[in-house]
C-alpha cells in the first residue's frame, strides 16, 4: 500500500466532496483559459490580418489617412540598401455583392509581374492576373458565395458598381487566406480605376533583404519620404481596432479573475470541509506516528493531484468555451476573428495557476489539520471544535480593502496615469474581492443577528436552531457567505455599470442619428466604422430626389493625432438644425460653425488620454505633413472606442485626399410623402447598397446592446450558480456533522418536515446574511465603477440604480439558497433514526 | 528489582490540569511511576480518576502540565513534535477501546500503515503486516475493511497494527471495553502471551478486575493519584488479588 492509496480511498468514500473541489478548480481554470485564449485570438486578429496581406513585406509606406499618392516614390525605395523589393499596391476595403447584399471584402490591386517578392499565389483553377481586367479570389471564399470560374464579382467602389470576371481561383494559402478568404486580387490599374485613384497607389510594400535590420531600414526610408508619407509595420493598421478592444478585454480579464478567485474560495471551502470530515482519520494517522510535515505533505499532495486533474479538465473545458466566446466576439465585432488556437501562454499560465490555487487554498486547511491536538480527533466524547476563529484575517482583509479603495480614489482624482491605472485595474478588483471575502467573517455575528430578526416571524424555532448551528462553524459559514456576497457585489456592481453605459450608448445613438435615412455599403461592426466607399456622385443623385432636404456625407478615416491612432470622422454639415455630434462641452451652434471653419471636435476618450481641452490645438498627421488644428468641442463618442476626431468634409479631403463616401445621411423635408423613401430605396437597389431608416439604425444599436445585456445576465447567472455550489457544500457538511443530533431530534419526536425546515432555514439564513453586505457592497461597487469611468474614458455617465437588477439579484440569491437546500434537506429528513444515532 | 532491569517507562512528578478558573480539573495530581521492560502493568480506578489521561501522556499524545516522562531513555520534555512523533511511530503501540481503525483501508493496510509511514517499501510492509495479523490469529481477514469485521476482529487488527513496529511499549486503554466476555478473554490471553513469549512491556487500563489480575502489577488511581500498587509476580492467586481489589475500591 502507498500513502496515495489512502488518499484515493478517502476520495472514493466521498466522491461528492472531491467532485466539488474539482468543480471549483475546473470553473476557475476554464474561465481563465477561455477568456485569455479568446482575447489572444481577437487581439491578434487585426494584426494578423494586415500582416498576412502584406506577406513577406515587413514594412509599408502609406499616406497619412491611407489616401492615394504618386507611385514614383517606389523607384527610389527599391534601390535602398537592405531593401530586396518594393511593390506598389492598392489595398482597400470594399463590399462584394453576395446573395444577401454587400459583404465586407478586402481588395488588393497588384502588379502581377512585380508582386512575387511579397506574396506567392497558388492557382487552383483558371489562371493568374495576366491582362488588365479580371479578379482572382480564394477558392474557399468563392465556394461559400457559390461563385465559379467565369462568373463575375461585383464590387462597391467610389465609381459605383464595378464588375470583374473571375479569371482564377487560389488555394486558400497565405494572403488568399486572410479575413476568412474575403479578399479579391486584381490588377493594380484595375483597382486604381475602380477606386478612383487616378494612377495613384495607396501603399508601397517593402520586402527586406534577409540580413537587413528592420529598424535601420525603416529609419532610412523615413528620411527619404516627403511629408505626408509614412513608413510603418503593417500591423500598425490594426492598432486602433486593438485600442478599441481594450475596454472589452479589460472587463473580460476582470471577469476571469473574479472566476478564479471565486473558484479558489470554493476549493478552500470544500477542502476545509473534507478535512473536517476526516478529523478522526487524520488523528489516527498522527497517533500512529505521522509527522506534522508528513501529514501536510499527504494533504497537499491530494490538493496538487486534484488541482492537476481539475486543471486538465478546466483547460479542456476552457478551450471548448472559447469557441462559444469566439462566436460572441465575432458577433460583437462583426469581423472574422481567427478561431481560437492552442495558445501556449494561456495554457502554461493555467497549468501553473490551477494546481497553484488548489495548493494555496489547501495550505490553511492542511496546516490546521496537522496542528490540531491529536486527542481532539481521537476521542469520541470530545467535541471537535474548529479552532477559535481568528480575527487577524479579517483585519488583513480590512487593510487590503483600504488599499483597494485608495487605489480607486487615486484613479478618480486622476493622481495616477490612466495607462497605469488600466493595467492595474483587474488586479485591484481581485484585491477588493479578496479583501471583502476576508472581512465578511468579521461581520458574521452581527449579520446573523439581523438575519435572525428578519427571519424569526417566518421560520420560528427552526430558524433559531439554524442560526445556532451556523454560528457553531464560523469559518465555514463565513466563507460561504463571503462567496455569495462577492458574487452579489460583482453582479450588482458590474450589472449596474453595464446597464448605465448601455443606456448611455442608446442615448448617444439616438442623438447622433438625427437624419431620416442612412445609405451605406453594409453595416460595419459596432465600433469599427470601416465600410465600403460609395461614389461621391451618388450624393447629388440623392439630393435631386424630390423632398430630400439635405444630404450629408460621412467618412471614417484611420489617421494619427498626437502620435496616437485615431478615427477621423469627416462630415459635411448642412443648414438644418439637429445635432450630428453628441457634445459634452461647448455650445452646439458655435461648435458647428467652428468646425465648418476647420476646427475639430474630439471624442472624450482621446481628449482624456491626451489631456486636451477646448481651445487647445491638436496635431493631425496629414498627407501634407503635420497640421495643428484648434479644438472647438468635446463629444461623447462610442465609435472606435472614442478615439475620434470630427472634421469638416472639405477639410478632411484636403488633409487625407478623396476616398469616396462611406455613409450618406439623408434628411427629408417635413411631411415628405412615402414616395421619397421609395425613390431612395430604388436608388439603393440599383447601387446595391443599404438603405436604413433612423428607426432601423437605432434598432441595430438596440439589438447589439441587448446582446451585451443578455451576455451580462448569463454571466451573472453563472456566477450565482457557482456560489450556490458553496451553499450546497456547507449545508451537506452541516447535515453530515449533525447526523447524530438529527437522530436524537428525530428520536425525541421531531417530524421529517421539521428537520427539512431546519436545513432549509440554514440556507435562508446564509442567503439573507449575504444579501445585506452584498447589495450594499454592490451599490458601492457600482458607484466606484461609475466614478472611475471618467478618468478612463472621459465620459461622465449618469449613475442610475437599476431596480430590476438589484431586486432580481436578491430574488436570485434567495431562490438559489432555497434550491441549494433541497438535496441536503432531503438527505437529513430521510435519515433512519437508528443509523443516525450510531453515526460517527 | 535488579540492577540489570532496564526501565521502559519512568514518570516523575507528573501532573495534568485541564481548563482554568471554574472549569479547572486536575486530572493527574502528581504521579511517580516506573515500568521495567517486559513488565505487564494494569491501571484501574473509578471513572474520571485519570487513567486515560495518564496513558495519553505516556503515549506522547498530550502534554503534561508538569513532571517528566521518560520512555526508553528519551525524556519527552526535551523533544519537539517531530521527535515525539518518531517515538510514537517506532517505540509505542496504541490500542484504544474504540479500535480507531481507518475505515477506508483494509485490515492489512491498516496494519501496514505505521511501516508505510516510516518509509518501508510496500512488499516488505505487506509481509510484516500479514505476519502481525497471523500472530493475533487473523489470517484470512486481511483484505476486509473494518466495517466487514466483528468487534473482536477489529480489535485484533488494532493490536496487530500496534505491534507491527515491534514497539518498546504497548499502551492499551480499555482494549476489551467494547467486546463481549469471551472475545475479551481471547484478547487478554493474547496480551499475556506477548509478555511471556516476547517480553513485551504493556501498560493497560481496564475496569475488569479479572483482566487486571492477568497483569504483573496493578496500579489503582483515584483523583489523579496512585492510591495503591500491588505486585502479582509473587504468585498470589487471582482470587486473592480480586479480594484485595474489592476492599481497595
Ligand atoms: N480535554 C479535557 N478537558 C477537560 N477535562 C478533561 C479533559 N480530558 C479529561 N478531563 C477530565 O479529567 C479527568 C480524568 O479523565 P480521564 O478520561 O483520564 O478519566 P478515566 O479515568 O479514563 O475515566 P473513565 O474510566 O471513565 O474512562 C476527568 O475528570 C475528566 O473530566
Ligand atoms: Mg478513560
Amino acid at each position: 500500500m502507498k500513502l496515495t492509496t489512502y488518499s484515493l480511498r478517502e476520495w472514493r468514500q466521498r466522491p461528492g466532496r472531491a467532485l466539488l473541489t474539482l468543480t471549483g478548480i475546473i470553473i476557475g481554470v476554464a474561465a481563465m483559459v477561455s477568456i485569455s485564449v479568446t482575447i489572444e485570438a481577437t487581439r491578434n486578429s487585426y494584426r494578423h490580418m494586415f500582416e498576412t496581406v502584406t506577406g513577406r513585406a515587413s514594412l509599408e509606406v502609406v499616406a497619412e489617412g491611407y489616401g492615394g499618392f504618386d507611385p514614383t516614390i517606389r523607384e527610389s525605395l527599391h534601390k535602398l540598401p537592405g531593401v530586396q523589393a518594393a511593390v506598389s499596391v492598392v489595398q482597400t476595403t470594399s463590399g462584394l455583392i453576395g446573395p444577401s447584399g454587400a459583404e465586407p471584402i478586402m481588395v488588393l490591386g497588384i502588379e502581377p509581374e512585380l508582386d512575387h517578392p511579397a506574396r506567392e499565389y497558388k492557382i487552383r483553377q483558371g489562371r493568374f492576373l495576366g491582362d488588365r481586367k479580371g479578379a482572382v479570389l480564394s477558392s474557399t471564399y468563392a465556394q461559400r458565395l457559390k461563385l465559379k470560374l467565369g462568373d463575375s464579382v461585383r464590387l462597391l467602389t467610389p465609381r459605383g458598381l464595378t464588375t470583374l470576371p473571375i479569371v482564377g481561383l487560389l488555394e486558400p494559402e497565405g494572403a488568399a487566406n486572410v479575413h476568412a478568404g474575403a479578399i479579391v486580387f486584381t490588377h493594380l490599374s484595375t483597382a486604381q480605376e475602380a477606386f478612383a485613384l487616378h494612377q495613384q497607389i495607396n501603399a508601397v510594400q517593402i520586402v527586406l533583404d534577409e540580413k537587413a535590420d528592420l529598424l535601420s531600414v525603416q529609419e532610412q526610408i523615413s528620411r527619404q519620404l516627403p511629408p505626408g508619407l509614412t513608413v510603418q509595420a503593417p500591423a500598425v493598421r490594426g492598432k486602433l481596432a486593438q485600442e478599441m478592444l481594450l475596454g472589452t478585454e479589460l472587463s473580460l480579464a476582470v471577469m476571469s479573475i473574479v472566476a478564479l478567485v471565486a473558484g479558489a474560495f470554493v476549493i478552500l471551502n470544500s477542502f476545509l470541509m473534507s478535512l473536517g470530515e476526516r478529523v478522526k482519520h487524520l488523528a489516527i494517522l498522527r497517533a500512529l506516528g505521522t509527522k506534522r510535515s508528513q501529514l501536510k505533505g499527504i494533504l497537499l499532495k491530494e490538493a496538487a493531484l486534484l488541482g492537476s486533474l481539475g486543471t486538465i479538465l478546466g483547460i479542456a473545458l476552457g478551450y471548448a468555451l472559447s469557441f462559444a466566446l469566439h462566436r460572441i466576439m465575432e458577433e460583437m465585432l462583426a469581423f472574422p476573428v481567427p478561431k481560437p488556437r492552442l495558445d501556449a501562454k494561456s495554457t502554461l499560465l493555467a497549468a501553473f495557476l490551477g494546481p497553484g490555487i488548489a495548493l494555496a487554498a489547501s495550505l490553511v486547511p492542511a496546516w490546521r489539520s496537522s496542528h490540531r491536538p491529536v486527542l481532539d480527533g481521537l476521542l469520541d466524547n470530545r467535541e471537535i471544535r474548529e479552532p477559535v476563529y481568528k480575527r487577524w484575517p479579517g483585519y488583513i482583509g480590512l487593510a487590503l480593502l483600504v488599499v483597494g479603495l485608495t487605489f480607486i480614489a487615486l484613479l478618480v482624482t486622476e493622481a495616477i496615469q490612466v495607462d497605469v491605472a488600466s493595467q492595474l485595474l483587474p488586479g485591484c478588483m481581485a484585491l477588493l474581492i479578496v479583501s471583502i471575502t476576508l472581512t465578511i467573517p468579521l461581520c458574521i455575528p452581527f449579520l446573523s443577528k439581523i438575519a435572525a430578526l428578519i427571519l424569526r416571524p417566518c421560520l420560528g424555532a427552526e430558524g433559531r436552531m439554524a442560526v445556532r448551528w451556523l454560528s457553531r462553524r464560523p469559518t465555514r459559514t463565513g466563507l460561504t457567505v463571503a462567496v455569495l456576497t462577492v458574487t452579489l457585489i460583482v453582479a450588482v456592481g458590474f450589472g449596474n455599470a453595464t446597464q448605465n453605459s448601455v443606456r448611455d450608448i442608446r442615448e448617444w445613438a439616438a442623438k447622433i442619428s438625427y437624419v431620416d435615412y442612412y445609405i451605406r455599403g453594409y453595416m460595419p461592426g459596432p465600433g469599427m466604422a470601416v465600410t465600403a466607399a460609395l461614389p461621391e456622385s451618388m450624393g447629388d443623385e440623392i439630393a435631386e430626389i424630390e423632398h430630400v432636404e439635405f444630404v450629408t456625407k460621412i467618412n471614417f478615416i484611420a489617421a494619427r493625432a498626437e502620435g496616437e491612432p485615431v478615427m477621423v470622422i469627416a462630415k459635411s454639415f448642412g443648414t438644418r438644425s439637429g445635432q450630428p455630434i453628441d457634445l459634452v462641452e461647448g455650445d452646439e451652434a458655435e461648435v458647428i460653425e467652428a468646425v465648418k471653419r476647420g476646427d475639430v471636435v474630439l471624442g472624450t476618450r482621446l481628449s482624456q488620454r491626451k489631456n486636451l481641452k477646448i481651445g487647445d490645438h491638436v496635431t493631425l498627421e496629414t498627407r501634407n505633413g503635420p497640421k495643428d488644428v484648434r479644438i472647438a468641442g468635446l463629444a461623447t463618442e462610442y465609435t472606435a472606442g472614442g478615439f475620434v476626431v470630427y472634421l469638416e468634409w472639405n477639410r478632411a479631403q484636403e488633409f487625407f485626399g478623396k476616398q469616396g463616401v462611406h455613409v450618406f445621411g439623408v434628411v427629408l423635408e417635413n411631411g415628405a410623402p412615402a414616395s421619397a423613401a421609395a425613390r431612395l430605396q430604388t436608388l439603393c437597389d440599383e447601387g446595391k447598397c443599404r438603405l436604413e431608416s433612423r428607426a432601423e439604425f437605432r434598432r441595430i444599436v438596440d439589438e447589439a446592446m441587448s446582446g451585451v445585456v443578455g451576455t451580462l445576465w448569463g454571466l451573472i447567472a453563472l456566477g450565482f450558480v457557482i456560489a450556490s455550489f458553496g451553499i450546497v457544500n456547507t449545508l451537506t457538511m452541516n447535515v453530515l456533522e449533525q447526523t447524530r443530533e438529527i437522530g436524537i431530534l428525530r428520536a425525541i419526536a421531531m417530524k421529517r418536515r421539521q428537520i427539512s425546515r431546519m436545513i432549509f432555514s440554514q440556507a435562508m439564513v446564509v442567503g439573507v446574511v449575504s444579501l445585506i453586505p452584498g447589495i450594499l457592497g454592490g451599490i458601492v461597487f457600482a458607484y466606484l465603477l461609475n466614478v472611475s469611468t471618467y478618468p478612463m474614458t472621459g465620459l461622465r455617465l449618469e449613475l442610475r440604480f437599476e431596480a430590476l437588477l438589484i431586486v432580481g439579484s436578491m430574488v436570485m440569491v434567495l431562490g438559489l439558497s432555497a434550491a441549494a437546500a433541497m438535496f441536503p434537506a432531503r438527505r437529513a429528513s430521510r435519515l433512519q433514526v437508528i443509523t443516525a444515532l450510531q453515526y460517527e | 528489582m535488579t540492577e540489570n532491569d532496564k526501565f521502559a517507562v519512568e514518570v516523575h512528578g507528573l501532573t495534568k490540569v485541564f481548563g482554568t478558573g471554574e472549569t479547572r480539573v486536575e486530572a493527574i495530581g502528581g504521579i511517580d511511576l516506573t515500568i521495567t521492560e517486559g513488565e505487564f502493568v494494569a491501571v484501574m480506578g473509578p471513572s474520571g480518576s485519570g487513567k486515560s489521561t495518564l496513558l495519553h501522556l505516556i503515549g506522547g499524545l498530550d502534554e503534561p502540565t508538569s513532571g517528566r516522562i521518560i520512555v526508553g531513555g528519551d525524556d519527552f520534555s526535551t523533544l519537539d513534535d517531530d521527535a515525539l512523533t518518531m517515538i510514537r511511530r517506532r517505540r509505542i503501540g496504541f490500542v484504544f477501546q474504540a479500535f480507531n481503525l481507518i475505515t477506508v483501508l483494509t485490515a492489512e493496510e491498516n496494519v501496514a500503515l505505521p511501516l508505510v509511514l516510516d518509509g518501508m517499501d510496500e512488499i516488505e510492509a505487506h509481509k510484516r503486516a500479514t505476519a502481525a495479523l497471523k500472530r493475533t490469529g487473523l489470517t484470512d481477514r486481511g483484505s476486509h475493511v473494518p466495517a466487514e469485521l466483528s468487534g473482536g476482529e477489529q480489535q485484533r487488527v488494532a493490536l496487530s497494527r500496534s505491534l507491527v513496529n515491534e514497539p518498546l511499549l504497548l499502551l492499551a486503554d480499555e482494549p476489551t471495553g467494547n467486546l463481549d466476555s469471551a472475545t475479551s478473554d481471547q484478547i487478554m490471553s493474547l496480551l499475556r502471551r506477548l509478555v511471556d513469549d516476547q517480553d513485551q512491556t504493556i501498560l493497560m487500563v481496564t475496569h475488569n478486575a479479572r483482566h487486571a489480575a492477568m497483569a504483573d502489577r496493578i496500579i489503582t488511581l483515584r483523583d489523579g493519584r496512585i492510591v495503591e500498587q500491588q505486585s502479582l509476580k509473587n504468585g498470589r492467586s487471582a482470587d486473592q488479588v480480586l479480594a484485595d481489589l474489592e476492599s481497595a475500591l
